[in-house]
C-alpha cells in the first residue's frame, strides 16, 4: 500500500471512531449541559413507585456522571435529596447502594441512622458489620463508642471485626484493642485487626505486644505473621535488640515455613548497616533538646 | 446524654421556643454557641452540627447580639457544612446590612459550590428528601440579595457589630509553666521552656480536621507566617487538639506536607498528657464526642515574651501581614527592653 492510501485510510478510521464517541458523549446523560437528563434520572432514584432495578440504575449511572464535577455540582442537593429517600427502600440492593452513596459523602442523616441501627437492631437497616464499614468514611460519624460497646457484646464475629478496625481511629481504645490481641479465645481475624488497630494508635504499645506474640511458641502462626509484618514496617525499631532477638528466636525454631521466610527477611532488613545508619541519623536529629 | 445530664438536643429545642416568644433570652442562645458549652461535650459532630444550626437560624429570627455575630461570621467564611451555613445565612436577618454581610455571603456561596444540599428549618434535625426543595446555596443567594436590596436602598451606619476577629486578651488561667510539650520530632521541652525569652505566635489546629478551610488553612499560613518572619526574633507554634491521635510522626508529615518550616523556633507540638492545662490557659473553644473533635473554631494567640497572652484573633481568618506587623513590634521591643 502507497504511503499516501496508508495515511487516508488511517485518517477515515480516526474520524469513523470520533463520530462514535461524539456520539457516544451526546446519549450520556453526565453530558447534559444543563444537568437536565442528570435530574430526570435523580428523579427515577427518588421514584417510590419505581421499579427498583430502574432506581439503582439511575444511581450508577449518576454516580458515573458525577465526574463531571460542574454539571453534577448543580444537582447535588437534588441527588443527596433522592438518596435519603431511595435509602429507606424495602429492596435490599437499592436500599445498600442508597446508604453507601450517602455515607461516602459523609451524610450527617444517614450516619445517625446508622448509628442508632448499631444501637438498637430494630432500627437497622443494614447489617451492622455492613454499617460500622461505612461509618468508617467519617471520624466524626459519632461511631467510636458503639464501636467499643460492639467489641464488647459483639452481634457477629463480622461486626466484632469491623469494629476493631474502625477503633483504629479512637485514641482511647487502645487498651481494649490490646487485650483483643493479647486474648488467643479470639478469633484470627479479630486478633489480626487489633494488631493493624493498635499499630495505628501507638508505635510503642504495637511493639510492646507485637514482640510478646512473635516469641510465643504456643500462638497461631497467622497472627505471629501478621503482627511480623507489623514490626517489620516501622523505622523506630531498626535497632531494637528486643524485636530482632524475639524474631531471631523465632526464625530458628519455627515450623511453619511462612513464618521463617517472614522472619529471615526481617532480620536481613535489620541487618542492612546502611539502613541502621540512617535511622541512627534520623534518631540524633529527634533526640535533641531546646 | 451530656455533661448537662439531659438531652442536650432536646434542651437546644426548647431554649430556641422560649427565645422566640421572649427574645430578651436570646443571650442564652448565643452561649450555647460557645464551643466548649457543656451541651456539647461527648456530643458527636451530626448532633452539634443539627444543635447550632437550630440556634443559628433562631437567632435570624429575634435579633443577633454583638457578641453572637463571630460564630455567623466564622460559619458563612469558613465554614463547609450546607445546613450550618444556610442557617448563618439565615441569621443576618436578625442584624442590619452591611458591606461585610455581602462579602461573607459570598464567600459562603464559594465554599459550597460543590458541597451543596437540601436544607430545610421547618422541624429541628429535619433532613430533607425534597429533591425540588430549596437548597442551602439557594438560601444563602436569597440572603445575599435581601443584603444586596437593603444596601441600595439606604447607606449602612457602619459596622453593626464587626467582632471576631482581633481581639484584646482578657484575664486567663495560670500560665501552665511546667505543661510538658513533644514536637513534631518527638523532642521534649517545657511551656515556659519553649515560650519564654521572645514573643510568639501560636496557632491550633489537628490533623484529622476535614474543613479545608480551618485547619488546613491555618497550618498553611503558618508556614507562610514563618517564611516572612525570616530570622527575627519570634518563635511559632501549632498545638494539636487532638494529641491521643497526632503522634510526632503524624504532625510531621502534616507540617511537611502543608510547608511548614521545622526550625528550633518553628515547631509543631502535642501535649503528652494534662492537654486540660493547655486548653484553660488559651480558654480554646473546642467541644469532643470521646477522643475526637467533633467542633472547633477557628483560634490564635501572640504571647509575649514571657508567654502570656497579649492578643487573641478567634471565629474569623487571621491575617499573615497583621501577625507579621504585630511579631516584629514585639520583638523590638523585647530587644529594646
Amino acid at each position: 500500500m502507497e504511503p499516501k492510501d496508508y495515511r487516508k485510510q488511517i485518517e477515515d478510521q480516526l474520524a469513523a471512531e470520533a463520530k462514535q464517541d461524539s456520539a457516544a458523549r451526546s446519549a450520556d446523560p453526565a453530558d447534559s449541559d444543563e444537568g437536565e437528563s442528570l435530574q430526570e434520572l435523580i428523579d427515577t432514584l427518588a421514584n417510590e413507585q419505581a421499579d427498583a432495578k430502574a432506581r439503582v440504575d439511575a444511581l450508577t449511572r449518576v454516580e458515573a456522571g458525577s465526574f463531571d464535577v460542574e454539571a453534577f455540582a448543580k444537582v447535588k442537593a437534588s441527588y443527596l435529596a433522592a438518596l435519603r429517600t431511595a435509602a429507606e427502600s424495602k429492596d435490599d440492593t437499592l436500599r445498600e447502594c442508597a446508604t453507601a452513596s450517602l455515607a461516602q459523602n459523609k451524610d450527617r442523616s444517614v450516619q445517625t441512622s446508622l448509628v442508632a441501627g448499631l444501637r438498637d437492631p430494630a432500627k437497622a437497616t443494614l447489617p451492622p458489620e455492613v454499617a460500622l464499614q461505612l461509618l468508617s468514611h467519617d471520624i466524626h460519624a459519632e461511631v467510636q463508642a458503639v464501636a467499643r460497646e460492639i467489641v464488647a457484646k459483639p452481634p457477629s464475629d463480622e461486626a466484632k471485626v469491623e469494629a476493631i478496625r474502625l477503633l483504629a481511629s479512637d485514641s482511647e481504645a487502645e487498651e481494649l484493642v490490646k487485650q483483643v490481641l493479647r486474648s488467643k479465645s479470639e478469633s484470627v481475624e479479630a486478633r489480626q485487626a487489633a494488631a493493624t488497630a493498635l499499630q495505628a494508635l501507638s508505635t510503642k504499645g504495637f511493639c510492646k505486644e507485637a514482640v510478646e506474640v512473635v516469641a510465643d511458641e504456643d500462638d497461631e502462626d497467622e497472627v505471629r505473621a501478621g503482627v511480623l509484618a507489623g514490626l517489620a514496617q516501622l523505622d523506630e525499631f531498626m535497632e531494637d535488640d528486643e524485636v530482632r532477638d524475639a524474631v531471631q528466636r523465632v526464625h530458628s525454631a519455627t515450623a511453619s515455613e511462612a513464618l521463617k521466610e517472614q522472619t529471615k527477611a526481617h532480620l536481613e532488613r535489620t541487618g542492612d548497616e546502611e539502613a541502621r545508619a540512617r535511622h541512627r541519623a534520623r534518631k540524633s536529629r529527634r533526640q535533641r533538646e531546646p | 446524654m451530656s455533661q448537662l445530664g439531659r438531652d442536650p438536643e432536646q434542651l437546644v429545642q426548647q431554649l430556641v421556643a422560649t427565645a422566640r416568644d421572649d427574645p430578651t433570652r436570646r443571650a442564652e442562645l448565643v452561649d450555647m454557641l460557645r464551643e466548649d458549652h457543656p451541651c456539647y461535650t461527648d456530643v458527636g459532630t451530626p448532633a452539634v452540627v443539627r444543635m447550632r444550626g437550630w440556634i443559628l437560624k433562631a437567632l435570624g429570627e429575634v435579633g443577633v447580639p454583638a457578641d453572637g455575630y463571630p460564630y455567623v461570621a466564622e460559619q458563612l467564611e469558613s465554614g463547609v457544612d450546607a445546613y450550618l451555613t444556610a442557617a448563618a445565612a439565615h441569621a443576618l436577618d436578625g442584624l442590619p446590612a452591611t458591606d461585610e454581610h455581602a462579602d461573607l455571603l459570598r464567600r459562603a456561596l464559594q465554599n459550597l459550590r460543590y458541597r451543596d444540599d437540601m436544607v430545610s428549618f421547618e422541624r429541628y434535625g429535619e433532613y430533607s428528601k425534597d429533591t425540588r426543595g430549596v437548597t442551602a446555596l439557594q438560601t444563602i443567594e436569597a440572603a445575599l440579595g435581601r443584603v444586596e436590596q437593603a444596601l441600595s436602598e439606604a447607606k449602612p451606619k457602619g459596622s453593626c457589630c464587626g467582632g471576631g476577629g482581633r481581639v484584646s486578651a482578657s484575664k486567663k488561667a495560670e500560665r501552665p509553666s511546667d505543661l510538658l510539650l513533644e514536637d513534631q520530632d518527638g523532642g521534649s521541652t517545657t511551656f515556659d521552656g519553649y515560650f519564654v525569652g521572645q514573643p510568639s505566635f501560636v496557632v491550633f489546629f489537628y490533623t484529622r480536621c476535614s474543613n479545608p478551610h480551618k485547619c488546613l488553612l491555618t497550618v498553611t499560613k503558618l508556614g507562610r507566617l514563618q517564611r516572612r518572619l525570616g530570622d527575627a526574633n519570634v518563635r511559632t507554634a501549632g498545638f494539636t487538639y487532638d494529641p491521643g491521635f497526632d503522634n510526632p510522626a503524624r504532625l510531621h508529615a502534616y507540617g511537611e506536607s502543608l510547608d511548614v518550616r521545622f526550625a528550633e523556633n518553628h515547631r509543631l507540638f502535642r501535649t503528652p498528657a494534662d492537654y486540660e492545662r493547655l486548653q484553660d490557659y488559651f480558654t480554646l473553644g473546642v467541644s469532643r464526642h470521646g477522643s475526637v473533635v467533633s467542633h472547633h473554631r477557628i483560634e490564635a494567640f501572640v504571647l509575649d515574651a514571657n508567654g502570656g497572652i497579649v492578643e487573641t484573633f478567634t471565629h474569623r481568618q487571621w491575617d499573615v501581614d497583621e501577625v507579621v506587623e504585630l511579631l516584629t513590634a514585639r520583638a523590638r521591643q523585647s530587644c529594646s527592653s
